[in-house]
């Protein structure tokens, strides 16, 4: 009996007789629609993936949602403006935060856990238009993460930037990279360096502060990452 | 006199309060503020040493950094 080579499908000898021909092509048919069983069904933009190590066993099913759920949008305002009881069920923080400027020029921080204790240390270095800078502290209630713009006369006379805080929901010391631009005066300050914080607390609360005056305006976007 | 206003946006709730500090958080502030401020005045003290210096010196910044790189 000759068989198909990689499915063992049954197909007519060459010396079958062709009045069985019908029965033969019953027979492969059968086999085919079988095998492909898998395939039947299914939702418009559903994807089909292996469901076991078995040749064929197919499974239609959804893409879990997109890898960022966005979990808080909060506009930045006052001395300091608290992202509180952030959920704590994913993986890592990815934040977001743009259009930033305040009363007047300064610095952006970050707070973390609401902890004012000195319990934070950053290490940022950047290009302020054409010169090299850096800037380093230890032992503070807050980390530096970039430059605060005062304007908002030109589009870039803002500042935004991102940050990734992995493993955040652990209860083990905390360090992430920061990067962030802002716009002063006609020249750009964009930063980046690492954060770390001193404590086994998981992070539930960030807390953006100007270093001087207030928040005129800026966005921040928290997304948990799966 | 009124203490600077905050903001707290609780993510669960979706409740945004803005209110002002409390004694200890403007506390905290005032003496952020100050080290800030001191921080400030003391580089800008070793600004003028420096640019003191290189008047004595009779060099600019870019030759003093010629000598020292």
């Amino acid at each position: 009996m000759a068989n198909t080579t990689n499915f063992n499908w049954e197909t007519p000898d060459d010396t079958d007789l062709v009045k069985d021909g019908a029965a033969a092509i019953r027979t492969l048919g059968n086999s085919i629609d079988t095998s492909f069983v898998d395939l039947k069904g299914g939702t418009t933009g559903q994807y089909l993936k292996k469901n076991s190590n078995t040749d064929l066993d197919y499974v239609w099913g959804d893409v879990s949602a997109n890898a960022l759920t966005l979990l808080s949008t909060t506009t930045l305002s006052g001395s300091s403006t608290a992202i509180t009881s952030i959920d704590q069920t994913y993986k890592s923080l990815f934040v977001v935060y743009k259009d930033v400027y305040g009363s007047a020029q300064g610095r952006l921080r970050l707070r973390l856990n609401g902890d004012t204790g000195s319990n934070h240390y950053f290490q940022l270095f950047g290009i302020n238009g054409t010169s090299f800078s850096y800037y380093n502290d230890a032992n503070l209630s807050y980390a530096e993460i970039g430059a605060l713009p005062d304007g908002n006369t030109y589009y870039y006379q803002r500042g935004f930037g991102t940050f990734q805080i992995n493993r955040y929901a652990e209860t083990e010391t905390h360090g992430f990279f920061a990067q962030s631009y802002a716009g002063i005066d006609g020249s750009g300050y964009a930063r980046t360096g690492a954060v770390q914080y001193n404590s086994t607390t998981a992070i539930s609360s960030l807390t953006f502060l100007p270093s001087t005056g207030t928040f005129t305006a800026g966005t921040v976007y928290v997304y948990g990452v799966k | 006199m009124s203490k600077p206003l905050i903001r707290i946006h609780n993510t669960e709730t979706n409740e945004i309060i803005d209110r002002e500090m409390t004694d200890e958080e403007f506390a905290i502030y005032e003496a952020e503020q100050q080290a800030d401020a001191e921080a400030e005045a003391d580089a800008e003290a070793k600004a003028q040493t420096r640019a003191a210096l290189l008047e004595r010196l009779g060099i600019t910044e870019e030759e003093a950094k010629l000598l020292l790189g």
